[in-house]
């Protein structure tokens, strides 16, 4: 069953849900679009919003994170785990892209060993989905799966009907959320439809994936293709660190005089550095670190767990200094007759 | 295709997080080179000291509190379980740390990670060793395994070399072994040296000429890289298949559990899916990338 | 442009062309850099060709025929008296540039996205930006970025082939250094705390460091561990000492050519801090990279006349 709430009573729902959630919602401060705590009253950015510049995984894979704490006194070292965040987040607005990708997420933090950080969160938090009505240019997610107003993933998704948004009740913590509100009318449903339609056919970039795996498999050790791709690379870490469904990490000790913390912080696979060894780097040369990006994403991740790394948000191919695109990239794969080099 | 089973490998976590390591003990220090040292080691809970168990080919994230992680295998024998080893060359930051450590410091500990040595598939063959420098590390682990367990196993070759001797690592294994009249014992090292009686060759050359037969046997090779990518033609010169070659890979490895993807070859995490690979599987990765 | 870039390919005078193509997104460009002779048509002129295309000179082998606006021409200037490109090596096609147009700034001007604009022109002084059908004006000064508004030297002195009208130079520091004046006018205390709060965004992606040709180092000093001189994670207080040390490294040989901030995707003022290093370099030692061909790198000599007087 679904329900409505005008966009005039949303300022309310979120102080209702202030009072359980940690709300955030987003925010432009210094003209960065970013998922904030909600400062209990401006709803305007209903009006501005198209997407965040850094992904809602940095509230579950934070760019910098404690893992425990470590200190020493006359019998040894004590190892603490860090202060415990009971605090429950309420992620108000984030689009379905987005909310693909931590489910892609999932899939390797659940995998083998559990990451406590990562799923305590998780457990933790409620996702608010916020259907597009006005993709961007760079945007590709109905060729990845997902559409923008999917609520696959989300616990409410909320659909733009005008003065009013449609309130779609997916999970039992959605359901929790939207006592109290006013059901949807027959009218309401039909406005939906037609919303959703419209978004969906403003998406103008599309990418065929068909046989990507493959191709990428027989095209692995083409030097060529992958140099020429890897020409305009500058090896920064936008494309990896701003993406989603990224999740390299590194771990680092800051300490002093033996006391301190262990830290996990953001990595990327374009770093130069990143599988450094003490007698070689086999991956020294930047075509190598792009090709194992674009592979992991799109032939690894899939052979592993069945599903794409990629979710079409298109930040990537937005925030690239050197408008290096991913969708070009896949279609430029070449198709390679078995067996032939 | 993964080739995990993690659910049938001992774990051992601290505080009940995977990130979490024990606190050990150093109880002794062997100066192997000049640039290597094995720590035998214990951890501080005692009850986790009797309780521990792994596997040969397994590793463990070792930790210089303040300082960071490093990787190493555990290169004691699960069949000599009172106190646990591993070997440190000297190369960076961490590295350094451990060496400037004595005897009664405290590490972290986390592990065992990783997939082990398939001794199922080693029962009755003959076993070739072929190690170089620190790489004789994760194979002494195995092959001390063998050694308390003969019956088990049929011919063992150890072919084992380093640039000089005073490279030569473990010298009181080789030996021992050498001393073994079940074991043919092959030390070399790469160019002439004054003083020096034994074989002179490179690890690779040196094994084709002892040449042991592929019949029934499997190879296990570590060392470093380029040693293994010249060992592997010879062995399959003397008839080995590539599913009768066995290998460690390195990698820089930060998480050891497959989450950091630091690792990651094709769709395989080396701490999470090897260690331990054979020929075969390695040239099945989706990448050649190793 | 494209017939030049052609003809120096065919006739094996280069074995590379780096220049400018179309993006993949309306008002875009991106670097091309190509082998292949067919490529060339893809070379364009337009008034966003953003980038410092000397930035890639460090990474390829063999002789390169550039396309030039007045910045990259002085970084390359720089590159050649550091011995990390050869002169004869390169072919440079200068373009005269009248400015690049700053997409950000018309995003606020015009209160929309980049997205829903239909056309933007730029005519002399002016540009013109379409939108559901309409069209409105700005001054260019509005429009531009930064660093343009401050360019020194929009055509090239150094270059093989000129194409388009020479410009002259006619820098509008007042309005460019609009961010720095602000910074100058606070307090200590206030200053520090908003350098705190710009830090604080920045997620460590090393773009800064990555689109500017100054930065050329094999290994740079935060991928050092012994001694480790900034933590790899993205603390407020690494994120500085991170910033403070590339913009004193890049001392002599930035350009102010404004990559650095254009690129940040979490809009980090970057070039208040190179920039005003910039100025004190000009103040110091009285040298501005890449403006005299025939200058000695500015790090790398000693002048009888330095500043210092422990060195007297």
């Amino acid at each position: 069953m679904n329900k409505k709430v005008s966009k005039k009573e949303i300022a309310q729902l979120l102080q209702k849900w202030g009072q359980q959630f940690n709300v955030l919602a987003p925010s432009r401060a210094s003209g960065v679009a970013a998922m904030a705590e909600w400062d209990g009253k401006d709803t305007s950015f209903l009006d501005w919003y198209r997407n965040t510049v850094v992904p809602p995984k940095a509230r579950f894979l934070p760019p910098m994170e404690e893992m425990f704490r470590f200190s020493k006194d006359e019998e040894g070292y004590n190892i603490e785990p860090p202060p415990k965040n009971e605090q429950k987040q309420l992620l108000f607005g984030i689009r379905p892209c987005d909310a693909r990708a931590m489910a892609i997420l999932d899939m390797t933090f659940e995998d083998a060993y559990k990451d406590p950080y990562y799923l305590e969160k998780r457990r933790n938090a409620v996702l608010v989905g916020l259907g597009c009505t006005n993709p961007c240019e760079s945007c590709f997610c109905t060729s990845m799966g997902t559409s923008p107003t999917d609520s696959t993933n989300v616990d409410i998704m909320l659909i733009d009907i005008g003065d009013a948004f449609l309130v779609e009740e997916v999970t039992d913590k959605g359901k929790e959320l939207t006592k109290g509100l006013k059901e949807a009318t027959k009218n309401d449903e039909t406005e939906a439809e037609k919303s959703k339609k419209t978004a969906y056919d403003k998406i103008t970039r599309k990418l065929n994936t068909e046989g990507i795996k493959d191709r990428l498999l027989e095209s692995f050790d083409d030097e060529e293709f992958w140099s020429r791709t890897a020409a305009k690379c500058i090896s920064c870490g936008i494309c990896t660190l701003l993406c989603p469904t990224c999740y390299c990490f590194d771990i680092n000790d800051e300490a002093v005089r033996g006391e301190g913390t262990r830290f996990r912080s953001w990595d990327s696979c374009g770093f130069a550095l990143y599988t450094k060894m003490p007698m070689e780097n086999p991956r020294s040369e930047k075509w190598r670190r792009v090709r194992q990006k674009v592979c992991h994403k799109y032939e690894f991740y899939p052979m592993a767990f069945d599903v794409i790394a990629c979710t079409g948000c298109g930040r990537c191919i937005r925030l690239c200094p050197v408008n290096w695109d991913i969708t070009q990239v896949i279609e430029s794969v070449p198709q390679k007759v078995k067996g032939a080099k | 295709m993964t080739i995990s089973d993690i659910e049938k490998r001992p774990q051992f976590f601290a505080q009940d997080n995977v990130y979490t390591p024990h606190i050990a003990v150093i109880e002794k220090i062997i100066e192997e080179t000049p640039g290597v040292r094995t720590f035998h080691f214990n951890f501080k809970d005692k009850k986790l000291a009797k309780e521990f168990r792994f596997e040969s080919g397994q590793f463990g994230q070792y930790s210089v509190f303040g300082l960071g992680e490093a990787t190493f295998c555990i290169s004691s024998s699960p069949t000599r379980p009172d106190h646990l080893e591993f070997a440190v060359q000297r190369v960076g930051r961490v590295t350094n740390a451990l060496h400037r450590l004595g005897v009664g410091a405290e590490i972290g500990f986390r592990g065992p990670y990783g997939n082990s040595f398939p001794l199922d598939d080693l029962k009755g063959k003959n076993l070739v060793f072929v190690g170089g420098g620190i790489g004789l590390a994760p194979l002494r682990s195995l092959i001390w395994n063998v050694v308390d367990n003969r019956d088990t196993y049929n011919k063992v070759v150890i072919v084992y070399g380093a640039r000089t001797p005073a490279d030569l690592c473990f010298r009181y294994d080789l030996e021992a072994w050498d001393k073994d009249k079940t074991i043919n014992m092959v030390t070399t090292i790469d160019r002439e040296a004054e003083g020096w009686t034994g074989k002179v060759g490179m690890v690779p050359n040196v094994l084709g000429e002892v040449a042991p037969s592929a019949k029934d046997a499997v190879a296990i090779v570590c060392g470093p890289p380029i040693m293994i990518r010249f060992t592997f033609p010879v062995l399959e010169k003397l008839g080995f298949r590539p599913a009768q070659m066995l290998t460690t890979l390195e990698k820089r490895m930060k998480c050891g559990i497959g989450k950091c993807g630091r690792c990651n070859i094709g769709d395989v995490y080396v701490c999470r899916d090897g260690p331990v690979f054979s020929y075969e599987q390695i040239k099945n990765f989706a990448s050649s990338e190793y | 442009m494209r017939q030049e870039a052609k003809a120096l390919l065919e006739q094996k005078k280069v074995d590379w062309i780096v220049g400018f193509a179309l993006g993949s997104l309306k008002f875009t460009t991106t670097p091309l850099i190509t082998k292949d002779v067919t490529d060339t048509e893809r070379l364009v002129i337009n008034p966003f060709i953003t980038n410092n295309l000397a930035n890639f000179l460090t990474g390829i082998e063999g002789r390169v025929g550039i396309v030039a606006k007045g910045c990259e021409s002085r970084s390359i200037v720089s590159l050649i008296q550091d011995n990390k490109v050869t002169r004869e090596d390169l072919v440079i096609l200068a373009v005269p540039c009248p400015g690049i147009i700053d997409l950000a700034k018309i995003e606020r001007l015009v209160g929309k996205d980049r997205d829903e604009l239909e056309d933007i022109t730029r005519t002399g002084d002016k540009v013109s930006v379409k939108v559901n059908g309409q069209k409105k004006d700005f001054a260019a000064s509005d429009a531009l970025f930064d660093h343009c508004l401050a360019c020194e030297l929009p055509t090239p002195q150094e270059y093989d082939i000129i194409l388009g009208e020479e410009r002259k130079p006619s820098p509008e520091t007042k309005i460019s250094g609009q961010n720095i004046a602000k910074l100058k006018e606070l307090t200590s205390a206030e200053r520090w705390a908003s350098w705190e709060k710009e830090m604080s965004r920045c997620i460590r992606c090393y773009t800064c460091r990555n689109v500017c040709p100054a930065c050329f180092c094999q290994r740079c000093f935060v991928e050092e561990t012994e001694p480790q001189w900034t933590l790899p994670m993205p603390q407020w207080q690494d994120n500085l000492i991170f910033q403070i040390i590339r913009t004193i490294h890049v001392a002599g040989r930035c350009t102010d050519c404004g990559e650095c901030e254009r690129a940040c995707p979490v809009n980090i003022p970057l070039r208040s801090l190179t920039r005003e290093m910039y100025d004190i370099v000009d103040e110091l030692f009285k040298f501005k990279t890449g403006m005299d061909k025939d200058a000695l790198p500015l790090m790398v000599h000693y002048e009888q006349e330095e500043a210092e007087d422990f060195f007297k």
